[in-house]
């Protein structure tokens, strides 16, 4: 009896197994899996170099805790939302200090968040950093945090984002803090629809937003700059490449729309 | 080519599809082994020296699947496209290796007795090797699979796998 399900059930296994996208394996062994062997996140080099993405007002900081090594920093990263571990976001949310999120991501240990709203950024412990160019005081209309064991950032941005159409995201600058190795955000509105968005980063890796409530959020360790966008609604799944970081809100992607400092991805 | 990478050319196919059975996603399997094999290639300097580098990376992978499990389990049902009509079989055995039925069963089996279902008539694992692959004992393995294949058994229960002895 047990013989015949057997084999029923290892030939439903390999047809199953079958059907798989070839091009799922070309992706993964595209990837550069290599560890990066790089980190930086120091906050003197933050007010030097770490804030050309302010053309919004955004202000944007990263904080070692204490004596990390700078390898470590970022040890348990996913590039996958991960699930909740108990207190993990209450945690977050008390040290970020910027109200009530919109939307809670966590990869392993690190938590973020997006605020819609939030209060003035104000990282206890901190100086005050200057904005570039200079745009304080405002009144903050987006603010994202995250929370790890040995880093931490927040930024806000003065302009607020439109709401995204069914089955489109909005995309603002990646923002990425001081040196060139550390960590880059990307959140924005998400519109109706919108089940699944992932990016294609500059190094081959692949990571996962979260998606919910019109919002979106990912981030991951180091500077590589996303090059596309997979988003997938009820309709199916379609593929944005994205322009350069820097050209980021100049119009210069093919399926985008500018909005001054915003673009418009999808359909 | 490097090490490293001559070991991802020859296991990326088996994990993938591990992974794709496990989850029963092809999406989250993508992202699975790519999180799987940037764990193996951080800790690549000593798994490279074990004798089974392809079984640990099995072991973090499957991990992996079942600890993310309840996480993406109302995005796995929403995206899961409902299977096809069977197809036409040559197979000795009939349309019993293309029935709908299964694969819904399959499904809709909690993913730790898929798992070691997986493990075991896919993989081909003892007992032992899917206990030592899960970090659980050998007697969890088996009334894991016992379950599951009680389940399958109640999916198909019109066909003619219950009655056991031979056919008029």
């Amino acid at each position: 009896m047990n013989d015949l399900l057997e084999t029923i059930l290892r030939d439903s296994f390999e047809k199953r197994a079958g059907q798989l996208d070839p091009d799922v394996r070309r992706r993964l062994m595209a990837v550069d899996y290599r560890p990066r062997t790089r980190w930086f996140l120091l906050l003197p080099a933050l007010g030097a170099a770490g804030l050309a993405a302010a053309a919004v007002g955004l202000v944007l900081l990263f904080t070692l805790g204490s004596n990390p090594s700078p390898a470590s920093a970022f040890a348990g990263w996913s590039p996958t939302p991960t699930p909740t571990r108990p207190g993990q976001t209450a945690a977050a949310i008390a040290k970020c200090r910027l109200g009530r999120p919109v939307l809670v991501d966590t990869r392993g240990p690190f938590t973020a968040a997006v605020y819609a709203n939030p209060k003035p950024l104000l990282v206890p412990g901190l100086p005050r950093v200057k904005s570039s160019p200079p745009e304080p005081p405002f009144k903050p209309a987006i603010g994202s945090c995250f929370v790890g064991p040995h880093v931490s950032g927040s930024s806000t941005t003065g302009a607020g984002l439109p709401r995204a159409g069914s089955g489109q995201i909005q995309l603002t600058e990646q923002t990425e803090s001081g040196g060139a190795q550390d960590a880059t955000v990307l959140d924005g509105r998400s519109g109706a629809g919108v089940t699944r968005l992932r990016f294609d980063l500059s190094n081959g890796r692949r990571v996962t937003a979260t998606v919910a409530h019109g919002w979106y959020l990912v981030w991951w360790p180091g500077s590589p700059h996303a090059t596309a966008t997979e988003i997938t609604t009820p309709e199916g799944t379609h593929t944005y490449e994205l322009p350069p970081t820097a050209e980021v809100g100049a119009g210069s992607c093919g399926s985008c729309a500018s909005a001054g400092p915003v673009i418009t991805v999808g359909r | 080519m490097s090490e490293f990478k001559q070991f991802v050319v020859q296991h990326v196919d088996s994990l993938l599809r591990t992974a794709y059975l496990i989850t029963w996603d092809e999406r989250e399997a993508e992202d699975l082994v790519q999180e799987c094999l940037f764990k193996v290639a951080r800790r690549w300097p000593r798994v490279s020296s074990m004798d089974q580098p392809a079984a640990y990376a099995r072991r973090i992978l499957v991990n992996l699947a079942i600890d993310a499990g309840p996480h993406r389990a109302r995005r796995r049902r929403e995206l899961e496209p409902v299977l096809g009509a069977a197809e036409p079989s040559s197979d000795p055995l009939g349309l019993l290796h293309d029935r709908a039925d299964l694969m819904e069963a399959l499904a809709g089996l909690p993913r730790e007795q898929r798992a070691v279902l997986v493990l075991r008539y896919f993989n081909d694992l003892t007992e032992a090797q899917a206990a030592t692959t899960l970090g659980c004992s050998e007697g969890t393995v088996k009334s894991r699979a016992s379950r599951g294949l009680t389940r399958l058994r109640e999916a198909l229960s019109p066909l003619p796998i219950e009655s056991g002895g031979p056919q008029p």
